[in-house]
């Protein structure tokens, strides 16, 4: 069934298989209470949602000039579990929300926006910003181009392959950066290891902060950066040389590599703190004596 | 630079200790940007709000409270509830929202306090405690009124706790060395942490209300 999507209220029931043409500048949201939504990229000006849904559950679609929106409800209130797959024009932008809901988007080249309660978050490819949000579940964001930011509160972050600006949070959980290219990089954990893999631009921001858990950056040997390391009760090693200034050379200082262009802060208030070599194995496990 | 970048120099700007250049800079941002400019109001607002208060020391350790309802909990089943999850009344929501406000008024103005800091000073912990404990059980507040499920709960509760706990290690350090600026910059941060994910919970209920 193919429909306009200019002015449309719907409710279709289990095993709902509908397309919808769309025009530039749509933008799509879609709720799913439990459940999955899963969404991929045609070469279609058009929307197909397929969805499976419990007997007793709808699927409603509304539309207006701008924005369709796709939800699931149930009879009595919220909808059962339900797997919604989503299959869109990739210049579409995309809302997503859930609760016990997993979110998975691939190839996108709009803005991407997600949050869900209890599912976990997984973003592959495409371009554009990237916004998406768990609170129980992990979230992972790859082989994307464009501004990523990316939030946990229990769970681990993992981010790989991205180019372009990152801000990435947990309370309680890993941060993971790898084979990362951006000029402006936020990385927080409260409770959890923070591990950065990437390039190192000129004039590049680049700030890892962690409360209780190590910092392992591994930096190209052709980096330019002027690195500030801070920790209250952790240690710092280093694959490089380096020559410490700061009053308490142990746990607070900064120094210089190349030619000090981009800013590295790396802090971890009860960690340790490692700077390594590319290729020098797993940062975080290595054991060499301390640089100061 | 972000907005993030921006906000995070929005305390230094009102208390004029930003450099010529980079005060320039963000004030031609905050010409164009209405969510930044916002965000300034809020902070001069919340700024007046709080030297206007008094410092009163925290009441007691919230942490054996929460500890043992966290033990006692019970595991609501999430899907079988008519009107269960995230969702809250508008009265219910506007309230909360109104006490989350006062709560992130007052951890803002220890951010911000603290984050204009960066000289050698004894900084009032107790300033820190008494935020974000008003913090802490305004969410149990919002937590507690809707019955949300009780797994949430708890990891909610807990991450909290694992913040509290974040601040008390920042607070103990920084009375053992009161010059150090990257301790009172961390204690502001993790305060700051907080604020954010009270914001994220409130976010969450409203956008499912």
């Amino acid at each position: 069934m193919l429909i306009t999507s200019f002015l449309l209220a719907v409710t279709l029931h289990q095993g709902a298989d509908t397309t919808l043409a769309v025009r530039k500048g749509q933008r799509l949201e879609v709720s799913v209470y439990a459940g999955s939504i899963t969404v991929n990229i045609w070469n279609r000006d058009a929307v197909r949602v397929q969805a499976d849904t419990r007997r007793k559950d709808h699927l409603d679609i509304s539309a207006d000039g701008s924005t369709i929106s796709v939800e699931t409800s149930g009879k009595w209130g919220p909808a059962g579990s339900a797997a919604i797959e989503i299959t869109m024009p990739a210049w579409m932008a995309i809302e997503l929300s859930g609760v016990e809901t997993d979110l998975t988007v691939t190839g996108c080249k709009c803005t991407v926006h997600g949050e869900t309660v209890r599912g976990d978050v997984t973003v592959k490819g495409g371009e554009g910003n990237v916004s998406m949000q768990s609170v129980e579940g992990s979230v992972t964001v790859t082989d994307v181009d464009g501004r990523v930011e990316a939030q946990s509160v229990n769970e681990s972050v993992t981010v790989e392959r991205v180019r372009g600006d990152l801000a990435v949070r947990t309370v309680n959980g890993d941060v993971s950066l790898a084979a990362i290219t951006s000029g402006s990089v936020e990385a927080s954990t409260v409770n959890g290891d923070i591990t950065f893999d990437g390039a190192i631009q000129n004039g590049g921001r680049y700030e890892l902060s962690t409360h209780q858990g190590d910092i392992a950056m591994t930096m190209p040997e052709n980096a330019n950066a002027t690195v500030s390391v801070n920790t209250f009760n952790g240690s710092f090693e280093s694959d490089y040389p380096v020559t410490l200034t700061g009053k308490n050379q142990r746990r607070k200082f900064s120094f210089t590599i190349g030619n000090g262009s981009a800013r590295v802060d790396l802090e971890s208030f009860g960690g340790d703190i490692r700077l390594a070599r590319p290729g020098s194995g797993t940062a975080r496990n290595k054991g060499t004596g301390e640089n100061d | 630079m972000t907005h993030h970048t921006w906000t995070d120099q929005l305390s230094e700007y009102l208390d004029g200790e930003l450099n010529a250049t980079t005060a320039r800079a963000l004030e031609l941002h905050l010409a164009g940007c209405a969510d930044c400019r916002a965000v300034a109001d809020d902070l001069r607002t919340v700024s007046a709000r709080g030297r206007a208060l008094p410092e009163l020391p925290a009441g007691h350790d919230l942490w054996p409270g929460i500890a043992s309802r966290m033990e006692a909990a019970d595991v609501v089943p999430l899907r079988p509830r008519a009107v269960g999850g995230l969702f809250m009344s508008w009265p219910r929501l506007a309230a909360a929202g109104l006490l989350l406000g006062l709560a992130s008024g007052g951890a803002m103005y220890a951010v911000t306090h603290f984050a204009s800091r960066t000289t050698a000073e004894t900084f009032p912990s107790h300033q820190v405690t008494v935020s974000t404990a008003r913090a802490v059980a305004d969410l149990e507040m919002i937590l507690a009124s809707e019955k949300l499920d009780s797994g949430t709960v708890r990891v909610l509760t807990v991450n909290l706790a694992r913040i509290d706990s974040a601040i008390a290690d920042a607070e103990r350090a920084l009375a053992a060395d009161p010059s150090n600026v990257y301790v009172s910059r961390h204690l502001a941060s993790t305060a700051r942490r907080k604020v954010e994910l009270l914001h994220l919970v409130a976010g969450l209920t409203q956008s499912r209300s």
